[in-house]
């Protein structure tokens, strides 16, 4: 498996900058995600890395090697694409052995590997099948069958999971890192999806408006975002707090907080709903509940108090109602503190 | 529901009639004067002799192959060209306005206007063999090789040609702006060149315009009888003008042979038909 090094990579189509400036890396064997909103510009990154679209700009290495004018069929860069794009016209079996045809493997050679990668994806006895009478996950199956076939040096996976029913996605993707993790696979995997993305990989790569605000590994990504953008794109709902920081002291309307090493200024805090605690509070509590959305593993509340509002992740244990007074607590260490942008205008 | 079903059927139901008695009326009296009844010229009985008198006849075996040969050379190029415009046409920025000339201009000119603009372009006084001689390429106007009225019928395939390719190429474009451009990328990005890309995933793709188109081209060609008639050589003849000329003897008697020809014309027709449903039932994705 190939280690997989982007310099400086750029591509604009017309007047308009998809991408810019982008480098990162991905150890041999390893799984990155190239996680950001739709119209990042992540589909063209992962296209420029397999040799369909040419970058301006940059250079791509695989194992130190430059690549980028090196044709997509002698790359060893393999897609599977979010619509999977199986041949129609021809049988799961001529699918996956499409890349070893091409590559004049012989043909008593090329049926064994197909046999394995079917047999790898749990597909056996669909060799004779059609795409169109196969459902999305299998599909999905036969399309990683396909490229795992010949053996690339680098596998580039776009939203393979987007088109799937939530509950076969989470089989797929466990099933996929399963695969990637056994045949220490060097992956870079296109996602819009936080969630799959803190789950499935080893390091994550934020791309936000076309160039790349981040990458580190999910807990660091999730809990030291770079940027106020990074947090905002990781994490469904979030709390803002404004307030200032003096002499290392971060004072906002929730209480005083120390924030050591902090430069004076003013500063948003942002703190998770799983960090804002909440327990049973008496007539005297500022805290009332506004509302109750129960999700089963946990429960969200929105909680109120005359200048503030909360947004709070609590365990099932104890279900509070609407209307409930409560105390509330923040844990503060977990909290990030993003200076706030100066206004010029 | 059983009006439902019908309901289309009795819409069509004027024009089937029409069509529909034409063509087996035609055909039924096609057959009985090729089987020997025509009682006008004193003939009587059925008898397959008409038939077995052509088959014998090397005229009539030299026109079925010269047929299959105008048919199958001029369906095959203008298929083969029609691909390749449409692949232009798909990746051309400005598909409106070559679409419009293209092949919407041929498609609507008739077959004789056709033999007309190839003849005045490529008779040994035609506007080419002088261009070149004016430009000093030939040595004299009739030093052009005969292009018309020519024994390998390059007159009446170029004619078919310029007719067919237009409707091959608006045939194969609908279909293949249809194909997602993805699929080529995946051929390449599983290591195809950009050749073998085409010609194993989307030349295949195409088979429900290329074998319609053919089918078509082939059928007309192989039946048509004013483009042979007008510009095709004298010897051999294709089936129609054979036929024809069957057709027009004024011993009445020779008029089972002429309809025997157009028998077997019409059995090459049914089974194009039949190869076209069979081909057409196959590709079901």
């Amino acid at each position: 498996m190939a280690e997989v090094r982007v310099e400086n990579l750029s591509k604009a189509f017309g007047a308009e900058k998809i991408i810019s400036g982008i480098n990162f890396e991905v150890a041999s064997g390893q799984l990155l995600s190239l996680l950001g909103p739709s119209g990042a510009g992540k589909t063209t990154l992962l296209k420029i890395i397999a040799g369909l679209v040419r970058p301006d700009t940059g250079e791509i290495y695989f194992d130190d090697v430059p690549v980028v004018k090196v044709p997509p069929e002698k790359r060893g860069a393999v897609l599977v694409f979010q619509d999977y794009l199986l041949f129609p016209h021809m049988t799961v079996e001529q699918n996956v052995a499409f890349g070893l045809t091409m590559a004049g493997v012989p043909r008593d050679k090329r049926s064994k590997i197909v046999a394995e990668m079917l047999d790898l994806v749990n597909m056996k006895g669909y060799e004779h099948k059609y795409p169109y009478e196969l459902s999305g996950g299998q599909k999905q199956r036969v399309a990683l069958a396909r490229a795992l076939a010949v053996k690339p040096r680098v596998l580039l996976l776009d939203e393979p999971f987007s088109n799937l029913d939530p509950r076969l996605r989470e089989s797929m993707r466990e099933f996929t890192r399963d695969l990637q993790r056994r045949m220490e696979m060097t992956t870079i995997l296109v996602t819009h999806d936080w969630e799959e993305a803190l789950m499935m990989s080893d390091r994550i790569a934020v791309l936000i408006n076309g160039s790349i605000k981040q990458v580190g590994t999910p807990e660091e990504v999730y809990f030291r975002p770079a940027s106020l953008e990074v947090a905002e794109f990781l994490g469904e709902k979030k709390n803002y707090v404004e307030g200032r920081v003096k002499d290392g002291v971060f004072s906002c309307p929730l209480g005083n907080f120390p924030a050591p090493q902090t430069a004076d200024g003013d500063y948003t805090a942002l703190i998770r709903p799983e960090h804002v605690k909440i327990s049973q509070g008496g007539e005297t509590s500022d805290w009332t509940i506004y509302d109750v959305r129960f999700a089963g593993g946990c429960v969200y509340y929105r909680v109120v108090r005359k200048d503030l509002t909360l947004v709070c992740a609590a365990n099932n244990t104890e279900i509070y109602r609407q209307g409930d007074k409560v105390n509330v607590s923040v844990d503060f260490s977990k909290a990030m503190l993003f200076e706030k942008k100066k206004n010029f205008d | 529901m059983k009006s439902e079903k019908l309901r289309p059927y009795l819409m069509l139901a004027p024009v089937l009639l029409v069509e529909g008695w034409l063509i087996f009326a035609g055909i039924c009296t096609a057959l009985k004067q090729s089987l020997g009844h025509f009682p006008v010229a004193g003939l009587n009985g059925y008898s397959l002799k008409y038939y077995i008198a052509i088959l014998k006849k090397p005229d009539f075996l030299r026109s079925l192959a010269f047929s299959f040969y105008v048919a199958f050379v001029s369906s095959v190029l203008a298929v083969v060209l029609g691909i390749f415009l449409a692949v232009l046409l798909v990746h051309s920025p400005r598909k409106e306005n070559l679409s419009n000339y293209l092949y919407r201009l041929p498609i609507i000119v008739p077959h004789t206007i056709a033999v007309l603009l190839v003849l005045s372009m490529l008779s040994s006084s035609g506007i080419l063999p002088r261009l070149l001689y004016v430009l000093g390429m030939t040595d004299a106007e009739c030093a052009f090789p005969s292009l018309v009225f020519d024994k390998a019928g390059i007159g009446v395939i170029l004619t078919y040609l310029w007719k067919g390719a237009p409707f091959a190429t608006f045939m194969v474009y609908t279909i293949l702006k249809n194909i997602n451009p993805g699929l080529f990328e995946a051929a390449l990005n599983l290591g195809a060149s950009k050749w073998k890309a085409f010609f194993s995933v989307v030349l295949p793709l195409l088979k429900p315009a290329i074998i319609p188109s053919f089918l078509f081209l082939f059928a007309y060609a192989f039946g048509s009888w004013e483009v042979p008639y007008l510009i095709g050589p004298t010897y051999p003849r294709t089936l129609p003008v054979l036929a024809y000329t069957y057709y027009v003897s004024p011993e009445l008697s020779e008029r089972p042979y002429a309809m025997a020809v157009n028998i077997v014309m019409v059995a090459v027709s049914f089974l194009l038909i039949y190869i076209y449903s069979k081909q057409m039932t196959r590709a079901r994705w």
